[in-house]
């Protein structure tokens, strides 16, 4: 009850000293407002609002959408670029690692290796984020052919049946191969980082 | 008479190596080009159409098989024979027309 008492008199306080200010307000300012509004219309001003509006529906849904779209295209196919990197250094790393190059793993390896890269720069072309012809992906197929053929022509590993001349000429013959693939597996990075950035700056 | 298909895939879908010593189930580019391709070639021929590789349907190719059947063919025959008379078909890998077409003028 003395609570509500309190209460109650600050809120009479309150309104009280509302209306004394409102009063000095009244009496000691020029503030006026007019109770009543003009309403005027300049056809120009009119056509100029109606193109204003168009013009930001326009920006807003179409060519923000294609932006968007665009945008999404070129982080799909860069994604592919790189999810191909990844794979195909796997792929490689693994087939180093099998006692015969030449073999049926190796064929159907390359086979999806090629076939994915071939896919990827067709899709850049279709897409228009490269030309046809454009060096880098030219250069990219051959290289990725380059280490085909360095895999599926290589020597065998020598057997217990070879001679030690033979044996050791066969050994030289496939580290020069190794060699040659571990060289044109980093052009082919090297390749990559251009084709992407190439994407990315259109 | 209509121009003579061959499909690869019909040989063997694990194309192998390049020699038949290398193995009996090596599925060998020498066996294809000595069993299937150069009687194929002659009936082409001598039909005088065409004799059309259909490369698809493998799991895929090594260069030793490829320049085995095709270069070899070409090493035996002369280049411009080949060339006259085999045309290749692929959707799967259309690039290895390029290949297999270099293999035959290079050998």
């Amino acid at each position: 009850m003395h609570k509500n008492l309190k209460i109650g008199l600050a809120g009479t306080l309150g309104i009280l000293i509302g209306f004394y200010i409102c009063i000095i307000i009244k009496k000691y300012t020029v503030l006026k407002i007019d109770p009543t509004i003009s309403f005027e219309i300049n056809p120009f001003e009119l056509f100029s609002l109606i193109v204003t509006i168009i013009l930001a529906i326009y920006v807003a849904r179409t060519l923000s959408k294609a932006n968007d779209l665009e945008k999404n295209e070129k982080d799909l196919l860069i994604n592919y670029l790189t999810n191909f990197k990844n794979e195909f250094n796997q792929k490689i790393t693994y087939l180093l690692e099998q006692v015969e190059f030449d073999s049926v793993i190796t064929n159907s390896n390359f086979k999806i290796i090629r076939k994915k890269i071939d896919t990827i720069i067709s899709l850049s072309v279709e897409h228009k984020f490269i030309e046809k012809n454009e060096t880098y992906s030219n250069e990219l197929i051959n290289k990725v052919r380059d280490i085909w053929e360095l895999f599926t022509d290589t020597p065998k590993k020598a057997n217990g049946r070879s001679t030690a001349a033979v044996k050791g000429d066969i050994e030289r013959l496939r580290l020069e191969q190794v060699n040659k693939i571990e060289m044109s597996v980093i052009e082919i990075e090297k390749l990559l980082f251009k084709l992407t950035m190439k994407i990315n700056r259109k | 008479m209509d121009n003579i298909i061959l499909f690869v895939k019909s040989f063997s879908i694990t194309p192998g190596s390049r020699y038949k010593e290398e193995g009996k189930k090596a599925h060998s580019g020498e066996e294809f080009r000595e069993v299937f391709l150069e009687p194929q070639f002659e009936k082409a021929e001598k039909a005088n159409v065409k004799l059309i590789i259909n490369i698809d349907g493998t799991i895929g190719y090594g260069t030793s098989w490829l320049e085995e059947v095709f270069g070899g063919l070409s090493r035996k025959l002369g280049k411009d024979r080949v060339l006259k008379t085999l045309e290749f078909i692929s959707v799967e890998e259309p690039y290895l027309i390029d290949d297999i077409n270099q293999y035959i003028k290079d050998a």
